[in-house]
């Protein structure tokens, strides 16, 4: 291990002090954050905006003007999200004169005098469609807000039809407050949702680190053959010491990485509402922010698998990665070779994916004893269904018993492939070097 | 020198051979490379030299036969005794060179606290202080080089593997780089020297080894070699050369073979014929010398006649990847 160490030491210390590194885990939280503010803002402000809208009544109650009240006085909502604002004109016409209306109204939209107009056909309390056409008819913030008012006032006059009170009706279906928690000794207690996206980003975070760091590896270890320096550091230490030395020095600058931006996450996540207060933003915004709820805490057992799975993927993974930086002399052959081992771990998020929803399915099982896909989806069954010991160490065996021997057949390939010149080795090729003493 | 096995020889190559597929780069080979030698390993391009080397550092395995390093079989800790600088000069050309020789030094067990100092006094010696923070890609390739060197023998090795070490440095380096050879051997260092340059070998090797095409052809003290190659050689230094001088020399008795430099003769004698006689023919036929000496042969001379001819190889990438 001694001689692993110096290895371990350069290939941490040269990626972490690298600009391409620095840039890489400033920009990621800035990126993060950039994402999430991008989405608030096209959920705050994309809804506003004013819009001109006629409402052609043809309602024998005459529903228009009280859809014309629901849209001027909407209900309250925090002032930093922009709302839409409405300029209602009522006309009542005869369903007969509708395609004149239609061909009329069409024409005001066209000239820009007016964004759009709503067709209330005679039985629309019965259950006839009620049409919207406009300029505007793709915004959604401002179609919602027109349906929900038109909504809110048909099923109004309904219940009046039927002789019951609003009032007391708005009292009796004021929604039972409901929350699910999940419970028992496995898995994680709490909020099942927040446990399904805590999985999920779990087995993101090991997809994301083994596919950023893994072509980090393969580009280190070309690079090591192309400046042919490679001879001199096998002149002391074994091939396999040397593999070694590069997947965890490299894989620890990965893990750091991904260590500062979920500090960074949680801080968001945690303090979210405090930092905007000290930004000045908007008394609504803050108290949203400070409401987020707190992921579900996580028992130590799905803590564990999760550190596990990471460190055996990555290990089984980025060795591939490596080898296959030994084998090409350029990007384009590594394609060939990197596409169908990554098939399987791109498989693997897959089935972690679907594990999130039904966590107990054969696939899901199965997916979790798979060393390949295991990684992925045995931390989403520990965190959503919970995985017993004898599971959780079978399935971690075979992980780790895959990974100690493609790390075995990988060095034999690299300790001959890194002194290879010339075209890139057949598959027969390879199978020969793996036997070679 | 590490005082275990002290009479065991540096290294020992017992039947070591290596083949790829059909061709064999080195037929089993027995080399035994005494304490304190200036051990030369000589032989054309794609002779086996960098094979043999590779199987004695462990770098490919060997297919049959024994390798001891310092009396022990193979091991971390007899690696780590042993310097080394291969032919196929590689460094991290990202790193910075302080750094880059604390790393070497610790490959080979000693920790930076320890390295600090020699690398400041090695830098300083090869005139390379004033780079000792510079990345190692804003250097010459000639500087590069001499960055390897240090690397070589910045841990104090008790063996100094050297292949081709003067290929690619200016007369001035290659001198500095002799000079230091021979202060490595001063401090009782073995020295195995690689090099297809038959000239630097004789100035520097007390032993040789001569293998073309992965067989061993001439092993021994730089005098054995030579001895057994042959002492029917006369030097001679002729006074003036004149149009008549060449083929009065072929005309000479007993003479087999004639090479001249300029104003000097190498004669290589028929077996059995008697230097005195060639001497008698020179004075009768009235030419005029500054020297006459019956001597062994020139190392380049024993190399020639070993080795002979090269031949053509057609070898595949992977093959060639490795000899």
């Amino acid at each position: 291990m001694s001689r692993i160490a110096p290895v371990v030491r350069r290939e941490f210390r040269e990626t972490v002090t690298s600009r391409a590194y620095f840039i890489g885990t400033a920009l990621g939280p800035l990126l993060i954050i950039g994402l999430f503010a991008l989405e608030f803002i096209v959920f705050a402000k994309g809804g506003g905006g004013n819009h001109r809208i006629t409402i052609l009544d043809a309602s024998p109650e005459q529903l228009g003007p009280r859809i014309r009240t629901a849209l001027e006085n909407p209900p309250p909502m925090p002032a930093f999200i922009a709302r839409p604002v409405f300029q209602i004109t009522v006309e009542p016409v005869a369903a007969a004169e509708r395609g004149a209306a239609t061909v009329r109204l069409q024409a005001s939209v066209s000239g820009q005098q007016l964004d759009g107009f709503l067709w209330l056909p005679p039985d629309v309390i019965a259950g006839g469609t009620a049409e919207y056409e406009g300029s505007n008819a793709t915004n959604t913030g401002a179609i919602t807000t027109v349906k929900d008012a038109l909504q809110r006032t048909v099923q109004s006059e309904r219940l009046r039809r039927q002789g019951i009170d609003e009032v007391q009706l708005g009292r009796a279906m004021t929604p039972v407050k409901f929350e699910s928690y999940k419970s028992g000794e496995r898995g994680v207690t709490g909020n099942p949702a927040a446990a399904k996206v805590l999985a999920f980003l779990m087995s993101f975070a090991i997809y994301v680190v083994v596919l950023m760091y893994g072509q980090s590896i393969m580009s280190a270890v070309q690079e090591e053959k192309r400046d042919r320096v490679v001879e001199l550091i096998v002149s002391s230490i074994r091939a396999r010491d040397l593999l070694l030395g590069k997947v965890i020095g490299i894989g620890a600058a990965g893990v750091l990485q991904m260590s500062i931006w979920a500090a960074v996450a949680g801080l968001l996540l945690s303090q979210g509402g405090a930092i905007a207060a000290q930004f000045g933003a908007d008394p609504g915004l803050v108290q949203i922010l400070s409401q987020q709820k707190i992921l579900p805490a996580v028992p130590a057992s799905a803590g564990i698998i999760f550190v596990a799975c990471f460190a055996g993927g990555f290990f089984l993974f980025a060795t591939l990665y490596a080898v296959i930086g030994a084998i090409v002399t350029n990007a384009q052959e590594a394609q060939q070779f990197v596409f169908p081992v990554m098939l399987p771990f791109i498989a693997g998020l897959f089935i972690a994916m679907a594990a999130g929803e039904n966590p107990n399915s054969a696939m899901a099982v199965v997916g979790s004893y798979i060393p390949f896909t295991s990684p992925m989806v045995l931390p989403v069954r520990a965190v959503t269904a919970g995985v017993g010991v004898v599971e959780g160490l079978v399935s971690l065996v075979l992980l780790f018993g895959t990974a100690f021997l493609i790390i075995g057949l990988a060095a034999k390939i690299y300790r001959i492939a890194i002194f290879a010149t010339g075209k890139k080795p057949t598959w027969a090729e390879l199978a020969r070097w793996v036997r070679a003493d | 020198m590490d005082g275990s096995n002290e009479n065991s020889p540096a290294i020992e190559l017992r039947g070591v051979g290596k083949r790829y597929g059909d061709f064999e780069a080195v037929k089993p080979l027995d080399l035994v490379i005494p304490r304190g030698a200036t051990y030369g390993l000589l032989g054309p391009n794609g002779a086996g030299k960098t094979t043999t080397i590779r199987m004695i550092l462990r770098i490919i395995a060997a297919d049959a036969g024994s390798v001891h390093i310092l009396g022990e079989p193979q091991s971390q800790r007899g690696l780590d005794r042993v310097g080394y600088l291969p032919e196929e000069r590689g460094v991290y050309r990202r790193m910075r060179v302080r750094r880059l020789l604390a790393f070497f030094a610790e490959l080979k067990g000693v920790p930076a606290r320890v390295s600090r100092a020699r690398i400041d006094g090695w830098l300083e010696r090869l005139e390379l202080s004033a780079w000792a923070e510079a990345k190692v890609q804003e250097l010459s390739k000639g500087m590069q080089q001499k960055i390897q060197f240090i690397g070589a023998i910045l841990h104090e090795p008790d063996v100094v593997i050297l292949d081709e070490p003067f290929a690619g440095l200016d007369p001035i380096n290659q001198r500095l780089l002799r000079e230091i050879i021979s202060e490595q051997r001063q401090a009782g260092r073995t020295i195995l020297f690689s090099t297809h340059i038959i000239e630097h070998a004789e100035r520097i090797c007390d032993h040789v080894c001569i293998i073309a095409h992965g067989v061993k052809v001439a092993d021994g003290t730089m005098a054995q070699v030579k001895h057994e190659h042959g002492s029917d050689y006369i030097g001679i230094t002729l006074a003036e050369w004149s149009a008549q001088t060449a083929p009065l020399l072929r005309r000479l008795p007993g003479v087999r073979e004639i090479r001249e430099q300029g104003n000097d003769c190498e004669l290589r004698l028929q077996s059995g014929a008697d230097p005195q006689r060639v001497l008698e023919a020179l004075v009768g036929a009235g030419v005029r010398l500054q020297r006459f000496a019956v001597t062994e042969p020139s190392l380049e001379q024993v190399f020639i006649e070993r080795v002979g001819a090269p031949q053509e190889e057609h070898l595949t990438e992977e093959v060639a990847a490795h000899v």
